[in-house]
């Protein structure tokens, strides 16, 4: 269970998050949609424990964020797949670290199996990330997040630099490893039909405050839904020539 | 019949030489009148570098070869570097993808587009001055005098598109190319910017490239479409024509496409 | 390096493997390629060319060297270049040949001992400082500004005149002032890095701030300052030349280029070659450390990966 309660966080001194508050339980997805300049990446970031400025209340799993035990509970997916890998660490020494530092055997098996369950093959654990596509790349950073077995995974805009077709494959990948390995999942993105494919619930952020949260079905319930939604919706929809804005 | 703005054959551009040379466009050629073509495919489908070599941009490591290559009457193969500058920028116009790395972030944003307006041509300061107002206002920024004074890093994403189009326009060339002009843009802004694009180049009369890998952002706004893999022309319709695919690489396009609403 | 026919030796395969299927491999891949880039430039092969010619000369200089550096004649002191002695003799009726050769051991010496400790001391300073941020950061670039504050030649004297004149307080000094630009660049290279996603990664993964600066970090700020160290090292000879010329470097008799040239001031004028020719022997190493920088930087710059 992944708790927040009232949190706020700032950036350089500018208020980014305010107020902000939601749960998700084990085998839950939550999506948290908004703009840029939103707070939905700082909220990600002080859930992960890569933020320092926050106030509040946050539990993971009944520990705070940062500690070392989280890093088998909590895991994260980052959006840009090139920035994602280190540069000099080849794919079998990115998988190969967080098992060493849990101290964990068995490690060449654990890395063929995260590299099969992401759909690579054994071609690609020697290569570097310069060699690979963005694709292969955004692959392996998922295959590096499972690899601890963790119960959540954090996903901040994780197809958001991919292509349209790279994006569907991913986002295919991800449905099935959460349907297989019973993960909760909270997503942050600004597109709402990423969210929409992936998640139970959405909550929709504007200026560092949740505007509303619901289950993914009422999505189209457009009376219920508050007017930002609506309009988060309307832009989803794509342009057509000759629409009036 | 009036000659196509933009005549195309058989392009090719060429990584690496020997063994290990690279086909990124392999044999591409269409033809472009005052209308919107759309050319849609994934990464490393060519489309990018299509463009760049129609408008002379490759790095220096590609090598480019064409039957033919025709802008308004030119022929851009046989041109020298100066005739190719020329037509860059004031005939042949970029919209780039990500505004922030394409616009100079040491200048103000109204300089930049004065600078652009006295590049092609010549113009006094006052004449230019207003004439990048009048583009920031045609682009849809609210408060143009702000704006104008703005360093890039101090505008939105959405903003700063705009100001790029705005930038791009100033010379009134007749071919845009739009390089993935909305992709780095959130999905609210996408929308507003694309309604400028439309607006502009329907007033102009321009004809357009636009480039993308969203198949239903292309189908919106353009009136044909080419779809590229692997360095080729996969398929070539009518927008319209896009509900019945025929080549694998266009069904994986229209299959990507994600539903707002859960069916 | 090709066989006939354009073909790869099999060899050439296996490093350029696109699937390699070891580390081993793969490292060794990659370290093949970055050899090959900087094959590719003409004046870096030719600085690594002049410091291998160098050395070679320095390590072989007791077979080489027709003389003993230290064998006075003073019936043949400062006899001009000739058959005899190539280089001619200095104001001892030394062999300069043998001097140089033998002094060659001498200053690349002491410059591999100076670089070899200030440099790794620089980098860790640095990518700490970087990483860490705060009042670590604070406290070890004041302690870096310090240090660089201090003139070297002066410094030295210090040193010198603290502890005695002699090859180790040379080299102590020369430590001093020379890491604290190695510490620099590598802070620069790693407070560049500290935000990338790819070290948020490892830190979710749980590693300390101590296996993130060692093996994450470090490695990513080792190019910047190999360079800076091949550039440094024509600053660097110079100092050991000139505590040498100052008389506290390397003591007599042993042959030191920065001394020869001391030692050879009186005669400039006519016997201009006893002065000269180690002159010719220092520049001729700093150009060679120069060119090879400038080859390591296009090859390392991380702007390239």
């Amino acid at each position: 269970m992944i708790e927040l309660r009232n949190v706020a966080a700032s950036f350089a001194g500018r208020i980014v998050v305010d107020g902000v508050s939601l749960s998700v339980a084990a085998g839950e997805a939550l999506g948290i949609v908004g703009e840029s300049g939103s707070g939905k990446s700082t909220t990600l970031r002080v859930i992960a424990g890569l933020h320092q400025e926050w106030r509040g209340s946050v539990t993971l799993a009944g520990t705070a964020p940062g500690r070392r035990s989280v890093a088998r509970r909590v895991q994260m997916v980052f959006q840009d797949p090139y920035g994602s890998l280190h540069p000099r660490h080849t794919v079998d020494r990115a998988l190969a670290e967080p098992l060493a530092i849990h101290g964990i055997a068995d490690a060449a098996a654990r890395i063929a199996g995260a590299l099969a369950a992401v759909g690579l093959d054994g071609s690609h654990r020697f290569r570097y990330p310069h060699q690979l596509s963005g694709g292969q790349r955004q692959r392996v950073a998922i295959a590096r997040a499972l690899i601890l077995e963790p119960e959540f995974l954090l996903l901040d805009e994780p197809t958001a630099a991919l292509d349209a077709v790279l994006q569907a494959e991913i986002l295919a990948l991800l449905e099935r490893l959460r349907r297989e390995r019973r993960l909760a999942y909270i997503l942050v993105s600004h597109n709402l039909a990423v969210v929409a494919r992936l998640c139970d619930r959405i909550a929709v952020m504007r200026e560092g405050r949740i505007v509303e949260e619901f289950a993914t079905a009422q999505l189209g319930d457009s009376a219920a839904r508050h007017p930002y939604t609506g309009e988060l919706l309307q832009a989803s929809r794509g342009y057509r020539r000759g629409d009036r804005r | 019949m009036t000659a196509p703005l933009l005549d195309v054959a058989d392009l090719k551009v060429r990584f690496g030489s020997g063994a290990r040379a690279r086909m990124v466009v392999d044999g591409v050629g269409f033809t472009l009148g005052r209308e919107r073509l759309g050319v849609v495919g994934g990464s490393g489908s060519g489309k990018s570098l299509t463009a760049r070599a129609i408008l002379g941009l490759l790095p220096p490591q590609a090598a480019m070869s064409a039957a033919r290559l025709v802008f308004a009457g030119e022929d851009l193969l046989r041109a020298d570097e100066r005739t190719r500058h020329r037509l860059r920028g004031r005939r042949m116009a970029l919209v780039p993808q990500d505004a922030k790395f394409s616009l100079n972030p040491l200048m103000r944003i109204g300089a930049q587009i004065v600078e652009t307006c006295r590049a092609h041509r010549p113009a006094g300061r006052r004449e230019a001055r207003d004439k990048a107002l009048a583009l920031l206002e045609a682009v849809r920024l609210r408060e143009p005098q702000r704006v104008f004074d703005l360093y890039p890093h101090e505008m939105s994403g959405g903003m700063a598109q705009r100001a790029m189009i705005a930038m791009m326009l100033a010379p009134d060339p007749e071919l845009l190319i739009a390089d993935e002009p909305t992709s780095a843009l959130d999905a609210s802004v996408q929308a507003e910017v694309m309604a400028v694009l439309d607006e502009q180049v329907s007033r102009r009369g321009m004809g357009v490239i636009f480039i993308s890998h969203d198949l239903d952002l292309v189908a919106g706004f353009c009136d044909r479409v080419l779809v590229m893999a692997a360095g080729r022309i996969v398929e070539s319709c009518a927008a319209g024509a896009l509900a019945n695919p025929q080549h694998p690489a266009t069904r994986a396009l229209l299959a990507a496409h994600l539903p707002a609403v859960p069916a | 390096m090709k066989a006939m026919g354009g073909r790869l030796m099999p060899w050439q395969a296996w490093l350029q493997s696109e699937t390699p299927s070891s580390r081993r491999q793969a490292r060794l891949g990659e370290a093949y390629r970055t050899v090959l880039a900087f094959l590719g430039q003409p004046s870096a092969v030719a600085g690594l060319a002049i410091i291998v010619a160098l050395t070679l000369l320095a390590v072989l200089a007791p077979l080489i060297a027709g003389y003993r550096p230290d064998a006075a004649d003073i019936a043949k002191r400062l006899a001009p270049p000739s058959g005899g002695h190539w280089l001619g003799t200095d104001e001892l009726g030394r062999d300069i040949l043998a001097r140089l050769l033998y002094g060659a051991r001498t200053s690349l010496g002491i410059i591999a001992l100076a670089t070899g400790v200030a440099a790794p001391v620089g980098l860790l300073v640095g990518c700490m400082a970087g990483y860490a941020g705060g009042w670590v950061d604070t406290s070890l670039m004041r302690l870096t500004d310090v240090c660089l504050a201090l003139p070297r030649l002066i410094l030295a004297l210090a040193f010198v005149a603290a502890l005695g004149p002699g090859i180790e307080n040379a080299i102590l000094a020369i430590v001093l002032v020379a890491w604290p630009p190695y510490a620099r660049i590598a802070r620069a290279d790693s407070l560049a890095l500290r935000h990338s996603d790819f070290i948020a990664a490892a830190r979710l993964a749980g590693a300390s701030p101590a296996r993130i600066v060692l093996r994450h970090i470090m490695p990513l700020c080792v190019g910047s300052v190999v360079v800076r160290v091949s550039l440094d090292m024509a600053g660097v000879i110079l100092i050991a030349a000139g505590l040498g010329f100052l008389g506290l470097g390397a003591q007599p008799p042993l042959p030191e280029w920065g001394a020869m040239i001391a030692a050879g001031r009186k005669y400039m004028l006519d016997q201009w070659w006893v002065a000269a020719m180690p002159g010719l022997a220092i520049a001729a190493t700093s150009l060679g450390f120069t060119l090879l920088g400038d080859g390591l930087r296009d090859v390392l710059d991380p702007r390239r990966r």
